[in-house]
């Protein structure tokens, strides 16, 4: 770890960084400050009418914020031109390893200062309701909870945003791609929740998977997961998801690695930062316009066969036939027209 | 020495550099030249570390360059363009620069800012396309580098600047012995400063030869008849460009010596005038292909 600390580039990132941090930082406390005292006033009203005493967790897309203010401090130290900033780095005495790491480094230094903002602003909502906290259930631990949550899911999301940007030669580049990439993978999950859906074994398979992380015997919701009231016994759950995500961190750093290894600047066009890069996105969105067209066909001419009395009905026999070949021979057409059409475009644009 | 071993390059299938071989001998000035887009400032990038060849290596006293700390850190790279980052101030990237290099002489640079003058406390994007490389330079210079490289180090700065910066580069090589690899297109600086030079042609190297020996070995020879000679005649070794106004040849040889000129005599001419050649016309007549060379044959 040492070798890739280095003063001179943790000195280029923050400075190029340290104005998006700062009111990053200053509009992180205000929202942070919003979410606790909104619960706050929750639970106090909770208690008046004699309801529950148990503190809640929030809702994880009340952290959506945090993400975008993560990508607009990424945009800044990345400076105009990516490849440029690269470039002057890579001409100094650093491998191009210790550059991408580095960065790594800054962001999760980043992410600790944001955490420490949030436990200061818990600070003084303590502080300042001190005696209604007294008789409040899980304060203190759900505050934990929240600073694991904003640390594991800082992490994958620090480390998704470096993956997603290593496949694109410059960082506004790597923003669209990363709303058109998420855009896809919805429409690519969705179709593939309703394949699962015509042998009803989509929520077999996810039970399986996930059933044990995301809830209990006694049905308790994992609370690192979704907005919910603490309870004592849902440690063991809790520790389950934490080990979850510890994983998936242990995953995506391997994706990371392979990525800055893939990723060359001497390759990097306009807008891709390789050719192998490149084709790689441009399949998976047209599969993601070819699960879109094939949503909306699907809908229109078979509603009647996957939907009876508005829920979705396993299929059998011919439909299931009938259905999937429908949907495989619509995704890749779709698909094959999609991506001609957009490496044409792309040719165009240079 | 640097020690560029048949190295390759190339984008998306497109060969920009071909088995480029180059020695660089300590303490010289290496003259890059050539054509737009021919190549140069990647052959400069990878001999920055920057960029990794396809094949081949480039060894500096024996060490690879790419992904190399300990070689790239004596490196002092200027590059045809601004890279560094517009929102930084001038005394950051100093900063930058302290943090990065323990060579790095602030003393140095203060001496080198009382010539060119850029004030430390603007921005990047306040400065001028010139100030830009001047800054460029003086950073280059000042972590005292024991190789400089330099990707068209005097364009956007003017004559009485230009002039200083390549004594300060004549005198970097003779008081510290660094080695300088310089790329430009205004070929009479390079005629100045250059030890040796190579040329650069379509991502090749087409020819490479001390300054010295080129404007020796390449000569214009003017030649005139008093009876018709046959042009084949007057093709002798290295000649590569042959041109006829009347019964007065103009030859062109690389191979100029006094064989070259006894062969001559031997066909009886009215008289012979050997002309030197300027760098700048020595690349013109080595890269351009094209016959009609109305300056030159004036």
């Amino acid at each position: 770890m040492r070798k890739y600390l280095n003063k001179g580039l943790l000195y280029e990132w923050f400075t190029a960084s340290k104005v998006p941090i700062l009111i990053g930082l200053i509009t992180w406390g205000i929202v942070a400050h919003m979410i606790l005292k909104s619960d706050i006033m929750l639970i106090k009203n909770e208690i008046a009418q004699a309801e529950s005493n148990s503190f809640y967790t929030v809702d994880l897309g009340e952290y959506f914020i945090l993400g975008v203010i993560f990508l607009a401090i990424y945009i800044f130290a990345s400076g105009v031109s990516k490849r440029n900033t690269t470039m002057f780095l890579c001409s100094g005495p650093y491998t191009k390893k210790q550059i991408k790491i580095n960065e790594l480094i800054c962001l999760l230094i980043t992410l600790g200062l944001f955490i420490l903002m949030y436990v200061y602003i818990a600070f003084t909502i303590y502080v300042r309701n001190n005696e209604l906290i007294f008789i409040i259930n899980g304060f203190p631990q759900v505050i934990l909870i929240e600073v694991i949550r904003l640390l594991l899911f800082g992490i994958i999301g620090i480390l998704l945003m470096l993956v997603i940007d290593l496949l694109f030669s410059n960082s506004i580049m790597a923003y669209f791609g990363m709303m058109a990439l998420g855009v896809s993978t919805i429409c690519i999950f969705e179709k593939f929740t309703t394949i699962m859906n015509y042998f009803r074994s989509y929520e077999r398979i996810m039970n399986n998977i996930f059933g044990n992380i995301i809830h209990n015997n006694v049905d308790h919701i994992n609370i690192l997961f979704f907005r919910g009231r603490f309870y004592e016994d849902q440690l063991g759950m809790i520790l389950k998801g934490i080990i979850f995500l510890v994983v998936s961190i242990g995953i995506m750093l391997l994706i990371f690695n392979i990525s800055e290894k893939r990723a060359k600047l001497e390759t990097s066009s306009k807008i891709f930062s390789c050719k192998a890069n490149e084709n790689m996105i441009l399949v998976y969105l047209s599969l993601g316009i070819g699960a879109f067209i094939n949503i909306i066909i699907t809908d229109i001419f078979f509603r009647h066969s996957i939907y009876r009395n508005g829920e979705m009905t396993p299929l059998l026999n011919s439909d299931l036939v009938k259905m999937l070949a429908t949907d495989v021979i619509s995704i890749g057409v779709i698909t094959f027209i999609s991506y001609k059409i957009i490496k044409k475009v792309l040719k165009i644009i240079g | 020495m640097i020690e560029v071993n048949n190295l390759s390059f190339e984008i998306e299938g497109k060969q920009i550099l071909k088995d480029i071989n180059l020695k660089i001998n300590k303490g010289t000035i290496f003259g890059i030249i050539g054509p737009n887009g021919v190549g140069k400032t990647t052959l400069l990038r990878c001999l920055t570390g920057i960029y990794k060849p396809i094949c081949g290596n480039i060894n500096y006293d024996g060490r690879d360059v790419y992904d190399n700390i300990e070689v790239k850190s004596q490196i002092g790279y200027v590059a045809d363009e601004n890279i560094m980052q517009t929102k930084f101030k001038v005394k950051e990237v100093l900063k930058y620069y302290k943090y990065t290099y323990n060579t790095f002489d602030e003393n140095k640079f203060n001496e080198l800012n009382k010539i060119f003058k850029i004030p430390t406390n603007k921005f990047i994007f306040q400065l001028s396309k010139g100030m830009k490389m001047r800054l460029s330079i003086m950073l280059a210079l000042s972590i005292k580098a024991k190789y400089l490289i330099l990707d068209e180090p005097t364009s956007g700065l003017d004559a009485i600047l230009k002039n200083k910066l390549l004594k300060i580069f004549v005198d970097e090589v003779f008081e510290n012995n660094t080695t300088i690899i310089i790329s430009s297109h205004h070929l009479s600086e390079l005629e100045r400063i250059c030890d040796d030079v190579a040329i650069l042609d379509e991502g090749v190297v087409s020819y490479e030869n001390s300054v010295e020996n080129m404007k020796n070995k390449i000569k214009k020879i003017q030649v005139a008849f008093d009876k018709p000679i046959n042009e084949e005649d007057l093709k002798l070794k290295g000649t590569f460009k042959i041109a006829k106004v009347g019964r007065v040849f103009t030859i062109v040889t690389d191979e100029y010596d006094e064989e070259l000129v006894k062969t001559l005599k031997e066909l009886n001419p009215l008289f012979i005038e050997e002309i030197d050649l300027s760098l700048e016309d020595i690349f013109i007549y080595k890269v351009d292909k094209e016959d009609n060379h109305e300056k030159i044959f004036k």
